[in-house]
């Protein structure tokens, strides 16, 4: 009963893929940007490894396994420190295999042994934390109509130093998903790492 | 049939007088919380205290274990509140898979008993328990902690 249906879906899906790219487009253009990703709660994704909720709550996104092991809390400890976000509000999600699949493998390697998974992702998730940080706090300078140069973050917390102004990464997140991510990202220097490689709480046990 | 004292509570147990004690704990008494490794006694995974001593249950036989006090995991926090050592693994996040942990905290409540403030290497000479995931470090640190609670 279900065939018929389900074959001119496909047809369908098929048949307009390749107008599909200037479709989105053509929408998009009114709003002046790209297709902002959302959570299933509906808060927008920075990028593939940071969604933000307006009540300043982080999402880390976990693409290797939690076996005890610690990862989970080690991974987005190392996106939080570039993040520059307040670590009591990180919560974490893992992606589906199936999601990392439909978004291009976003999310990159999504095995879990051999003590892989810090070791061999730890470079590109700091960078998903610091594209994220440079984004929030460039939404914030083009709030302010001032140079992004002049703004620091800290603690979820973006801060105008000559006015004192300042704002938080939720306030900042819907217009901050829109921009481009920036081409060149600096990572902080171990030696400066306030969060990641500390022996911090778990996230993944109870209290 | 054997007359089993388990955690305070008697059980009859319908086995063999040479069925490995672990097995009446876990099959009989239905108390998984203790758990079978290697079954020749060298893991400690099923570490109990049978009075008060800690004791490989795997390598001990039912016949043996009759009229003694048997403690088990689930039995050792009293009055509703875990015993130290249980509060130390949870403050410092031991375990990781978790498997060998629960013989671990039996093998540590019962040197406490002992030695209520072990060096390390009193910890190395009692705490032969294997953990597979090589957790050593982190239950170090909380049989110190706990021996300083």
């Amino acid at each position: 009963m279900n065939h018929m249906p389900r074959l001119n879906r496909r047809a369908f899906v098929v048949g307009t893929a390749a107008a599909g790219a200037g479709l989105a487009l053509g929408l998009d253009l009114p709003f002046g940007g790209p297709t902002v990703v959302r959570a299933a709660d509906g808060s927008p994704e920075v990028n593939a490894w940071v969604v933000i909720r307006p009540d300043d709550t982080v999402v880390i996104r976990i693409a290797r396994s939690e076996m005890g092991q610690g990862t989970l809390t080690g991974l987005a400890q190392l996106v939080a420190e570039e993040l520059e976000c307040d670590w009591s509000k990180v919560t974490t999600e893992y992606p589906t295999p199936g999601q990392s699949v439909a978004r291009k493998r976003a999310w990159g390697d999504f095995s879990t042994g051999g003590s892989r998974g810090i070791r061999t992702s730890q470079e590109y998730v700091r960078k998903g934390g610091a594209t994220a940080r440079m984004m929030l706090v460039q939404a914030a300078a083009n709030e302010w109509k001032v140079p992004v140069a002049e703004c620091t973050a800290a603690n979820s917390v973006i801060t105008h130093t000559p006015s004192g102004k300042t704002t938080t990464y939720g306030k900042v997140v819907e217009a901050a998903a829109k921009l481009e991510p920036p081409a060149d990202v600096k990572l902080k220097d171990p030696k400066d790492w306030k969060i990641a490689g500390k022996g911090l709480k778990r996230l993944d046990t109870e209290d | 049939m054997a007359n089993l004292t388990i955690n305070g509570k008697a059980f009859d147990v319908d086995v063999e007088p040479d069925t490995p004690l672990l097995w009446a704990i876990r099959e009989n008494a239905g108390l998984t919380g203790t758990k079978y490794g290697c079954g020749i006694a060298q893991c400690g995974a099923c570490t109990v205290h049978i009075d008060g001593v800690a004791m490989r249950s795997c390598g001990v036989l039912v016949s043996e274990a009759v009229g003694k006090q048997i403690t088990t995991i689930e039995g050792l926090a009293a009055d509703g509140a875990l015993h130290k050592v249980q509060q130390a693994w949870i403050a410092n996040d031991v375990p990781q898979c978790g498997y060998c942990q629960s013989g671990m905290i039996m093998a540590v409540a019962a040197l406490l008993k002992e030695k209520p403030k072990p060096t390390d290497a009193d910890i190395d000479e009692a705490i032969t328990n294997i953990c597979r995931c090589g957790t050593f470090q982190q239950a170090r640190e909380a049989i110190h902690a706990a021996a300083n609670a």
